[in-house]
């Protein structure tokens, strides 16, 4: 039997990780099929293969039965390979006509001036033989988000178009949004088009898709027709019953105080919605969700970083008013950010002038005249590489020239000598090896010592098991559980945090 | 390993070979004790005002309003002198009032996220309209007294006062950035200012201080020329605008690559000058220094960026 697309033996390295093993994958014409797996199990990495952005090491790819080398991808484009990424590439200011002829050629009258009005025919013919309902005259920025990919969509119609890549397709729609990006998706498949749709949501995937692979460290762990799977199953599959780390656990905490407490907490812009939970003093509070789940933006809040919010912050037990981050520094809460490059590094400065910045102050030599004492804030600065190991020639190499793990040490460091009674981390160990990552548990086992709490959260299930004591799951904005880590599974995470109920 | 010498040092070097030529075709007028006390005294309102205007590039933003607030400061300063107003109070006050149209600069940009180029292009155009106002369109220059003159013709020594300002307006604005938590933190803010903010930097306050400094030297810079020339125009500032960034420019081709600094400033200013008074000697007409001043500028920004042109 023929099919549409075959992976055979896909083999992927990155320096450092295997991204894909011997991956096996193949499609029947006018399929739905569903991939799933967890934050970093290979979903990215195998469509990359699959559109000819990314280049396998080994393996090959057949098209119609016919072998096929995917170098380019406008070779993916030219046999009908379409990808329509999570980020929109439309320009928000044309409508849907200019936005759908970019980088084709504009049809032209002789004069050399854009044909529009052959434009406009020519997506009027693709948009009724399909029966899709979009708006192409607003510009793209006055249409809903569920209308926006459909002018994706259209745009990938106006070529031949077999097999369209849809990349977590549903993350910004609403539910009738998405309702009628499905409406959509099976009018084409009526049509002959193939679809992979890559999704967190795994109630979506029962609506839609005709099969599903799901994917594990790099692995297919199973593909199979979707009238056979059982929600429970498939997210047993994504997390797999291995485990556990080698990373030492949290110090134990006796009977503490606490530190922090959250209610009501509700942010209509992040759509972070009721909000509650508290943190003890020396405790390590672990917060799961998937992408765009909302973690990141929960502690960000907590920062002073959206605003405005609703509800009550206390720590100690008395309510504070924060408004922006120097307000969440002098009440002792401070994040350790989740984009290094972009929130926590500056970059013409070198490691010490970027330990230092938040508490300049400190260093005065006398009260009258601000000026840092450079004796002391290389004693610091001393203190901090030893203590870490931040693997750097001294205090004064520029923050640039330092690996990620090492880059991540330093945005540590600034909150270090502050005496924070929160420290928030966002992703605290993302892009970090694993060397360096044992190094900033440690030292966040330390703090959690002397008494900071301290909330960490993260995409990374392993990371959130090793080292909580307790666990909370954030799902579409909410915190919709919160449990003690013990005899936890990565099971029991993941299907909280990726089903809509936890009944079936 | 020369590429790097060339990125850090270029802008001396060229600077150095400059002065070689001008020596070499000159050598009785170019080279001399005399003449170096005369470049200092012709650079330094640039260099003032182009001090300025680095304070804001090293929030990472433009102030386009410095000519047309020097404009503003002479024209001020001479017309209160003029109405009998106390010289040192007739100087401070158009100071004092830049420094307040500054800090109003920084607040319409951190306030309400204007571009600094558009909102400071305005606010100067509106400035400008004041000073016109102000004067009627004419240039001051009867009943100023002598002691007004003071700031702009006298010496102390050889020294004529302007050089002696311009190297302690250097020095205290170098001192400023390398030692104090101030200078620390607009580079922070230049550098990064999501970090800064997230790091407790309080973002629109230093920025809106940077801003009301730039404007303040540039007052500063336009009482010094009211006083130098015994006159002020209404618009006797403006030409410097253009001039004080190519000095800019070329100082964040020197020392320290791409970053904005004051040595840096003051190496271009003193680049400008130099050309500007070795072309004067041999009698070029005026027109092309500044095309010869252009080219510096484009040729040393394209130095900078050797290893990425040549890979």
């Amino acid at each position: 039997m023929e099919y549409l697309l075959e992976l055979k033996e896909i083999y992927k390295k990155f320096p450092g990780v295997v991204a894909l093993q011997n991956v096996d994958f193949s499609l029947q014409k006018g399929e739905i099929r569903a991939l799933v797996g967890e934050n970093g199990a290979g979903k990215s990495t195998l469509i990359k293969i699959m559109t000819g952005a990314l280049q396998p090491d080994a393996g090959s790819l057949f098209w119609m039965g016919q072998p096929v080398s995917l170098n380019y991808p406008w070779k993916a484009r030219q046999i009908g390979i379409a990808f329509i990424h999570q980020n929109r590439s439309l320009i928000p200011f044309f409508s849907g006509f200019e936005n759908i002829y970019l980088g084709r050629p504009y049809p032209r009258k002789p004069t050399g001036l854009v044909h529009w009005k052959k434009i406009r025919e020519e997506v009027k013919v693709v948009i009724s033989r399909y029966h899709l309902l979009v708006n192409m005259d607003k510009p793209i920025q006055e249409l809903p988000a569920g209308e926006q990919t459909m002018i994706e969509i259209v745009r990938t119609l106006l070529d031949k178009t077999n097999l369209i890549v849809l990349d977590e397709p549903t993350a910004t729609l609403t539910n009738a949004e998405t309702q009628l990006l499905f409406q959509a998706i099976r009018t084409l498949k009526d049509q002959g088009v193939t679809f992979i749709y890559v999704s967190h949501r795994i109630d979506e995937i029962f609506e839609v898709a005709d099969s599903v692979t799901v994917l594990r460290n790099g692995k297919v762990m199973k593909t199979l027709p979707i009238h056979e799977a059982k929600k429970s199953d498939i997210v047993s599959l994504m997390a797999g019953e291995t485990v556990l780390s080698t990373f030492p656990p949290p110090p134990p905490i006796g009977f503490s105080p606490t530190v922090l407490s959250v209610q009501l907490l509700t942010v209509p812009r992040e759509q972070i919605k009721n909000i509650n939970f508290s943190l003890r003093k020396g405790e390590i509070l672990g917060i799961f969700g998937l992408v765009g789940a909302g973690q990141g933006e929960l502690v960000e809040t907590l920062f002073g970083m959206h605003v405005p919010f609703s509800g009550t912050i206390l720590i100690d037990g008395e309510k504070v008013n924060i408004q922006n981050p120097r307000s969440a520094i002098q009440n002792g809460i401070l994040l350790v950010p989740g984009d290094r490059l972009l929130q926590g590094l500056i970059f013409p400065f070198n490691v010490r002038e970027n330990i230092t910045l938040p508490m300049l102050w400190r260093f005065r030599k006398n009260w009258l005249f601000p000026i840092p004492d450079r004796r002391k804030e290389n004693k610091l600065v001393g203190e901090m590489i030893t203590n870490l190991n931040i693997r750097t020639s001294g205090g004064e190499q520029n923050v640039a020239t330092l690996s990620g793990g090492n880059q991540q040490k330093v945005v540590l460091s600034k909150w270090i000598g502050y005496g924070a009674k929160v420290l928030l981390c966002n992703e605290p160990t993302l892009g970090v090896d694993v060397v360096s990552r044992r190094e900033i548990y440690r030292f966040l086992y330390d703090l959690a010592r002397q008494g900071t709490g301290i909330i960490v959260c993260s995409a990374d299930i392993e990371e959130i098991l090793a080292i909580s004591h307790r666990i909370g799951v954030m799902n579409h904005g909410e915190l919709v559980d919160i449990f003690p880590n013990e005899n936890i599974t990565k099971t029991d995470i993941l299907s909280r945090s990726c089903l809509r109920n936890e009944t079936e | 390993m020369s590429n790097k010498i060339l990125r850090q040092y270029g802008t001396l070097i060229a600077l150095l070979v400059i002065v070689v030529i001008f020596s070499a075709l000159k050598p009785g007028a170019f080279p001399t004790f005399a003449n170096l006390v005369n470049i200092t005294r012709q650079i330094s309102l640039l260099t003032i005002i182009s001090v300025g205007a680095t304070i804001a590039m090293v929030v990472a933003e433009f102030d386009l309003s410095i000519g047309a607030v020097a404009s503003f400061g002479g024209v001020l300063a001479a017309g209160f002198t003029v109405q009998g107003m106390n010289v040192v109070l007739s100087m401070l006050i158009p100071i004092g009032l830049s420094f307040l149209f500054g800090l109003g600069n920084g607040y319409l940009i951190t306030r309400f996220r204007i571009f600094s180029f558009i909102a400071t292009l305005s606010t100067g155009t509106i400035l400008g309209g004041v000073t016109f106002w102000y004067t009627g369109g004419a240039t001051i220059f009867g009943g100023i007294p002598d002691s007004f003159l003071w700031l702009g013709q006298a010496k102390i020594g050889f020294i004529p006062v302007p050089t002696i300002l311009m190297i302690a307006v250097v020095v205290f604005f170098w001192f400023i950035f390398s030692w104090t938590e101030f200078g620390r933190r607009l580079y922070a803010i230049g550098g990064n200012p999501v970090a800064s903010r997230l790091s407790g930097v309080h973002v629109s306050r230093d920025k809106t201080y940077a801003f009301g400094l730039s404007s303040l030297l540039s007052a500063f810079t336009g009482v010094i020329l009211a006083s130098r020339l015994g006159s002020a125009h209404p618009t006797g500032g403006s030409g410097m605008l253009l001039q004080a960034y190519a000095a800019v420019f070329l100082g964040m081709t020197a020392f320290k690559a791409g970053i904005p600094n004051i040595w840096g400033t003051f190496i271009g200013s003193l680049l400008i000058g130099v050309v500007a008074n070795g072309l004067t000697m041999l009698q070029v007409p005026y027109f092309l220094q500044d095309i010869v001043t252009g080219m510096i500028v484009i040729l040393a920004v394209i130095l900078q960026h050797i290893d990425e042109w040549r890979g």
